[in-house]
């Protein structure tokens, strides 16, 4: 094995301690909303399910030395109705069963307490939402109530009836959210507390509701008991405060007897900076953690999409952070911790931030993974549950993209005997262009981790060589598995004199592509704004056309608002409510879909139709046809997809065969 | 030895605040030094009411009016030209030298005048070589010492400036020990101060602190300085460099250790943090061979080799190579790109670099937002012909 | 073959926090650790005891705590440990420490002496080369391995641009320079002997402590060490503070893509890696 994590990992690995409470070591799961509660109806909604529980005993399964769990501190406090509630004794059966599992893995537990305060656009219809001072969020239209000031003692005796019932049920600490929204933010917030009673109007008003519920927590708890905040530091709007008074904040709350200080930044009215996706970069929240060490003297973590441990153990060997906040990293990879402890750095999944599983929170599914689809199943797909197949077979898997791999390595780690061939020189099917997309490099993770995978499976994987029938035949497996993916359709239409491309030529051969670009999002997804993008930035003018109300409406919510702008910062637009109505010449001309006016575009050089895509199974259709072997089909060319199902789907055909 | 007189103390606490090191801790209202203490004596310079003492002992107190002139150790072998560090060494001895109107000298080992040394040491203001005679050819630290002690102890240098290289840094400490007198390792800053004394500075505690050294009263002082840390200035006066050959001087090496082998390592795998020029390569080059070819342009240029996680992950390039994120931070003068995307995890670690030259396929590779000069082109095809140059040069 | 290894306990430099009000040192609570370097002096000697049925002896020079890494390397398998303990000795330099533990190794009696090739806090490297000085015994440094064939000692030195080998004949001080050494694995033993005490009444008290050291540390200054992370400014604007975040506080230059055929490209890279 070599060298010794506990070495190499010395800071990352170390206890640290809180309050009374000892963490095993610096790797913290910070609190975000699962969905994963229940709800059965008014006043039967917010229970805890064995699915919000599997999920965070995962997390300590994996190793993480503290978990912490987003609830609803009170009744109206809820952002959805799946918000677990920490005052409601109901559910203190599954979270005593939570925290006692939590435990057993040498993990530590606290709850995070929110009230959403005046956040809607978790829920629709949206609740009666409370206020210090009335206005909108301003993330959304709706407006609010100005909370009164025995509603504001109901909410305080409510934290601390949570607090006090929590300790019973085994939690090992409390962090209170004053961040992303919610009541307690917008009370520490100038913008949004404009209250003129003594709870607003200066520093020291906007402070005290806070702290007044920190201390009534203390009071009952008593002084080991760890009370955190997961503080907002930087609101990042244009009317809101930067880190200089996060740093102030910090330095109050560190007055008022809190135990540490959980570094955060963002709101709903810039869900980019709520929820960072690729374009930020790794790591970015650092300095807002260094700041705060050199403020206080309590323990302060760091967050913003730290994924790796070598970057972890430098931020807190250099001093800037006391413990390592990672939420996404852990739902993408729960063993982290333990492949940390052992060494096994290259097996670490890292979160690409592509956001396009969690961010379904806010949906039925609930917080899932595009590259772990354990996260949200836990139970079933859960660490452990991979069991061994009962009759080893021999299987061949023809195509080497992620649907390929995904589905070779879960068959491997079952034991059956597989081999995975790709026609073309590199394994990593159309994510190899997908990374190529300006800011998207971070992709390549999803076939890195399965190449790794299957390297250390000895799944032999053999580049430049085609699956045929002949070979199938003269291999003679049990099962063969296409997951041969799609190739673009493109509509047979007259191109006057436009160079016609589909959207994997205009990245492929990029010289092909001129100066002035129409480009038809018939798609809604990457393949559309992810290409405008790309070319766009080699200097093409794109005007790129829908005809829905925005362009790229499937592509995940954050990354969306980002094309957009980037799609106007390189000189490029959006025609929507368009559809292509013909070609002539170097003159493309549109429709408009309801009133039918028609618009050109002239001089155009190069027209890039994003269409479908069509599956590319004639390998699977021979085989099943033939009818003397088992064929499956996965991926897209089953169906073509995105990577959340289909990697989904690759485990699951791999865990039935 | 530090004193503290209790009856003096005023309880006013400012040498708890004042201590560098942290080893003093009001207790009681009075001082409580710990074993954190070195003895600096800047408590004492502090306190307003005497209380710290530092002993002075006048042993061992030397003339130091009678050491003049600034020396420069070369480690250069015979048919060598002088190295880069020797000449900013000179040029740093020059300045110190032309503040007290004294002289600078070369102390190198040689048995023949060499116009190219007399050239170089000219345009860097040398005023003196002295030859150190001996048949021996490497590097021998009893031969050097034993040199160097008669030297100093016929001129009486004030003040000899070591090259912290290898065999600088093995050198230095040996005479420093023979001769009884100061050496301040790897000094980043060299100056003289109000008594005309050389105030060494060099950082410590891992780079933290800076210490400002003095060694007021023996003689010669001694400093070591790592090459690239001093800046070459070369003068145009017309200055007539005497050589001299180091008299009374007679020693053989060190006869219990004999050099019988030496194995070059690849210039490519030389240290990357110091390194000046850095080649890397991404997953551009495609191939292991390619890589190959990479370390190979680096040892003949003298280059350190480096590669992007993509490539490390690869298998195509060693681990301890791998720039960026979570790999190494470098700043070199000049770093070329082979095929390197330019993601932010890779270009976080090297966008310090002065000059930036990439080489893509790829016309979008966000690299090419960063870099001064972009080449469209194969990674593997252009650094193929690069390679032929450099052949073509040899030939 | 009789070993003394020299240890030095060092503050763990990761720890070493500058307070930011009074710019000094915050030593509370930094604990202590072996000198990596010397570490590796210790399992480099732990693997010559075995091939030459030797014994180990650890010296360190310090405060009491530093008898703590004299009982790690027992545990280790050295068989005595040395604590050069005075207050006397305090405030040395370089020279006056080499001076102190050469002339306790002499006493001590040696075949052999190993120590770090420099220690991770002052990172001078200068006490092995003033050891040997002192003890007028060859001084190797820089050396990553160290072979025993008979009465001859076979040193690899690694100087960066080549690797060299000697052959020496002991007695001799080496100085290891491989870090990784110090990863070695170890079994661990828990009865381990007393540690040896030893004042300053053997060394002349001219050439010791701040007395017999001829440099003095005159100023002291703390400079920060260069923070790897991206610094936003709090007093940008939002839109000014994202942007310097996505680009990685990276500026964007525009430029003109060269074109040219690849031979023209090499010789616009050889020029320029030419020019440095």
């Amino acid at each position: 094995m070599g060298q010794d994590s506990a070495k190499v990992f010395r800071k990352l690995l170390s206890p640290i301690q809180l309050g009374d409470v000892t963490l095993k070591n610096r790797i913290i799961f910070l609190a975000h909303w699962t969905n994963f509660g229940n709800n059965h109806g008014y006043q039967e909604d917010g229970l805890a399910s064995e699915r919000l529980a599997m999920h965070y005993i995962e997390r300590a399964k994996g190793g993480a030395g503290l978990v912490c769990v987003t609830q609803s501190v009170s009744p109206g406090g809820q952002m959805g109705r799946t918000m677990v509630h920490a005052h409601d004794s109901r559910n203190e059966k599954v979270f005593r069963f939570m925290t006692e599992e939590i435990h057993k893995y040498g993990g530590k537990v606290f709850g995070q307490f929110n009230h959403q305060g005046h956040t809607s656009c978790m829920q629709r219809p949206p609740f009666r939402l409370l206020a210090p001072t009335q206005m909108p969020g301003p993330h959304c239209y709706v407006n609010t109530k100005e909370i009164e000031l025995d509603e504001m003692e109901e909410i305080k005796e409510y934290y601390v009836k949570a607090a006090v019932q929590e300790k019973e049920w085994g939690f090992d600490g409390v962090e209170l959210k004053i961040a992303h929204d919610g009541l307690l933010r917008t009370f520490v917030s100038p913008y949004l507390n404009r209250r003129t009673d003594q709870y607003g109007g200066s520093f020291e008003n906007r402070m005290r509701y806070p702290i007044e519920i920190i201390q009534a927590i203390r009071e009952k708890v008593g002084e080991g008991y760890p009370i955190g905040i997961r503080l907002c530091m930087d609101e990042f709007t244009d009317w809101g405060y930067s880190w200089d008074y996060g740093v102030r904040m910090a330095i109050a709350l560190e007055e008022a007897g809190v135990t540490y200080i959980n570094s955060d930044s963002g709101c709903f009215s810039n869900y980019n900076m709520e929820i960072p996706n690729n374009y930020i970069p790794m790591s970015f929240g650092v300095y807002m953690a260094a700041e705060l060490k050199k403020a206080l003297h309590i323990p302060v973590v760091a967050f913003g999409r730290i994924n790796d441990p070598v970057q972890a153990e430098e931020i807190l060997a250099d001093g800037n952070a006391d413990m390592i906040g990672m939420c996404r990293q852990l739902i993408c990879d729960p063993e982290t911790p333990n492949k940390i402890m052992e060494m096994r750095l290259d097996d670490i999944r890292h979160c690409m931030a592509c956001s396009e599983g969690c961010g379904l929170v806010t949906t039925q599914e609930g917080v899932v993974c595009v590259q772990n689809p354990a996260a949200g199943r836990e139970k079933r797909l859960g660490i452990g549950t991979l069991e061994p197949a009962e009759i080893k077979k021999k299987i061949l898997v023809a195509g080497a993209g992620i649907a390929g791999m995904k589905t070779a390595e879960i068959l491997a780690k079952r034991g059956h005997d597989v081999k995975v061939f790709e026609k073309n020189e590199e394994v990593g099917g159309q994510m190899l262009l997908a990374e190529r997309i300006p800011y998207r490099a971070e992709m390549s993770e999803v076939y890195r981790y399965l190449r790794v995978q299957l390297q250390e499976m000895e799944v032999p994987v053999y580049t430049g060589c085609e699956l045929t029938e002949e070979k199938i035949e003269e291999l003679n497996p049990d099962i063969v598995i296409a997951a041969t993916g799609s190739k673009p359709l493109m509509p047979d239409i007259e191109s006057g004199d436009v160079t016609l491309l589909n959207p994997r030529e205009a990245m492929e051969h990029v010289e092909k592509v001129g100066e002035k670009v129409v480009l038809i999002d018939e798609v809604g997804y990457w393949q559309a704004m992810g290409v405008a993008d790309y070319i766009g930035s080699v200097g093409a003018e794109v005007t790129i056309v829908t005809k829905e109300y925005y362009p790229g409406k499937d592509i995940e919510e954050t990354c969306q608002e980002i094309l957009y702008k980037r799609l106007l910062k390189n000189g490029g637009k959006a025609l929507v409510k368009s559809r292509l109505k013909a070609v002539t010449g170097s003159t493309v001309v549109l429709e408009n879909v309801v009133t039918h006016e028609e618009s050109r575009i002239e001089n155009v050089d190069t027209l890039i139709i994003a269409g479908q895509s069509s599956s590319d199974n004639e390998l699977y259709k021979q085989i099943k046809s033939k009818g003397d072997r088992e064929a499956y089909v996965v991926g897209d060319a089953a169906a073509p997809g995105t990577v959340l199902r289909i990697i989904f789907e690759a485990e699951e055909l791999a865990r039935r065969l | 030895m530090l004193e503290y007189k209790k009856e003096n103390c005023s309880s006013c606490g400012l040498c708890e605040k004042v201590c560098p090191f942290g080893a003093i801790k009001i207790q009681e209202g009075f001082p409580y030094i710990d074993d954190n203490c070195t003895e600096c004596g800047i408590c004492a310079e502090k306190c307003p009411a005497n209380a710290f003492c530092v002993e002075q002992k006048e042993t061992g107190k030397q003339q130091t009016e009678e050491y003049r002139g600034f020396w420069v150790v070369g480690l250069e072998k015979e048919g060598e030209p002088l190295n880069k560090v020797t000449l900013e060494l000179l040029s740093t001895a020059r300045k110190l030298a032309d503040q007290k109107k004294e002289k600078v000298t070369l102390l190198i080992k040689g048995l023949q005048e060499r116009e190219d040394w007399k050239r170089e040491a000219q345009k860097t203001g040398c005023d003196k070589i002295l030859l150190i005679a001996s048949e021996y050819s490497g590097y021998d630290a009893k031969l050097y010492t034993d040199a160097i002690e008669c030297a100093i102890r016929r001129f009486k240098p004030e003040a000899v400036l070591f090259p912290a290289t290898v065999n600088g840094r093995d050198l230095a400490p040996r005479v420093s020990g023979r001769v009884g007198t100061g050496l301040t390792a790897d000094c980043t800053g060299l100056s003289l101060d109000e008594n005309g004394h050389l105030l060494q500075v060099r950082p410590t505690y891992g780079g933290s602190i800076m210490a400002s050294i003095l060694t007021p009263k023996h003689r010669p002082q001694m400093a070591s300085v790592r090459p690239n840390v001093m800046e070459i200035q070369w003068t145009d006066e017309k200055r007539e460099v005497k050589v001299e050959y180091l008299e009374d001087f007679s020693s053989v090496a060190e006869d219990r250790v004999k050099l019988i082998g030496c194995i070059e390592k690849n210039n490519a795998f030389a240290d990357l943090a110091e390194a000046n020029i850095v080649i890397a390569g991404g997953y551009g080059l495609k191939n292991k061979e390619n890589f190959g070819k990479l370390f190979k342009l680096c040892d003949r240029l003298n280059a350190a080799a480096a590669a992007t996680r993509k490539a490390v992950d690869e298998g195509w390039a060693p681990a301890e190579i791998q720039v960026g994120q979570t790999g190494t931070t470098i700043a070199p003068d000049l770093y070329i790109a082979f095929g390197i995307s330019g993601a932010l995890q890779h270009t976080l670690g090297m966008k310090n670099a002065k000059k930036i030259i990439a080489v893509n396929h790829d016309p979008a590779a966000p690299i090419f937002d960063i870099c001064d000069v972009a080449v469209l082109g194969d990674a593997g095809e252009v650094l193929e012909e690069c390679c032929n140059i450099l052949e073509n040069k040899k030939a | 073959m009789k070993i003394v290894v020299c240890v030095k306990q060092v503050p763990d430099t990761a720890e070493v926090k500058i307070d930011p009000v009074t710019n000094n040192l915050v030593r509370e609570g930094v604990p202590g650790i072996m000198n990596t370097y010397d570490e590796a002096a210790v399992m480099m000697a732990l693997q010559l005891k075995e091939q030459t049925n030797g014994t180990i002896s650890v010296l360190s020079m310090g405060p009491g705590q530093a008898g703590e890494e004299l009982k790690n390397a027992m545990r280790r398998g050295a068989d005595a440990g040395y604590l050069l303990c005075d207050r006397k000795l305090g405030g040395a330099d370089t020279l006056a420490t080499g001076y102190a533990l050469a002339e306790t190794i002499r006493q001590i009696g040696y075949d052999l002496v190993l120590c770090g090739n420099e220690a991770i806090d002052g990172c001078t490297g200068q006490v092995g080369p003033l050891i040997g000085e002192f003890l007028k015994v060859p001084a190797l440094t820089y050396i990553t391995d160290i072979k025993v064939e008979q009465e001859d000692l076979f040193c690899y030195r690694d100087t960066g641009k080549c690797v060299e080998t000697y052959q020496v004949k002991g007695p001799a001080v080496v100085c290891i320079s491989d870090k990784r050494l110090a990863d070695k694995p170890y079994e661990s033993r828990e009865n381990i002997p007393e540690i040896h005490m030893l004042d300053a009444a053997h060394l002349e008290e001219e050439k010791i402590g701040r007395q017999g050291s001829p440099t003095r540390v005159a100023a002291i200054s703390v400079k920060g060490k260069e923070q790897n992370y991206l610094k936003v400014d709090y007093r940008w604007d939002c839109e000014t503070r994202i942007e310097y975040i996505m680009n990685g506080g990276l500026e964007k230059k525009k430029k003109n893509l060269n074109r040219e055929t690849k031979t023209s490209q090499a010789r616009l890279i050889m020029d320029a890696i030419m020019k440095k």
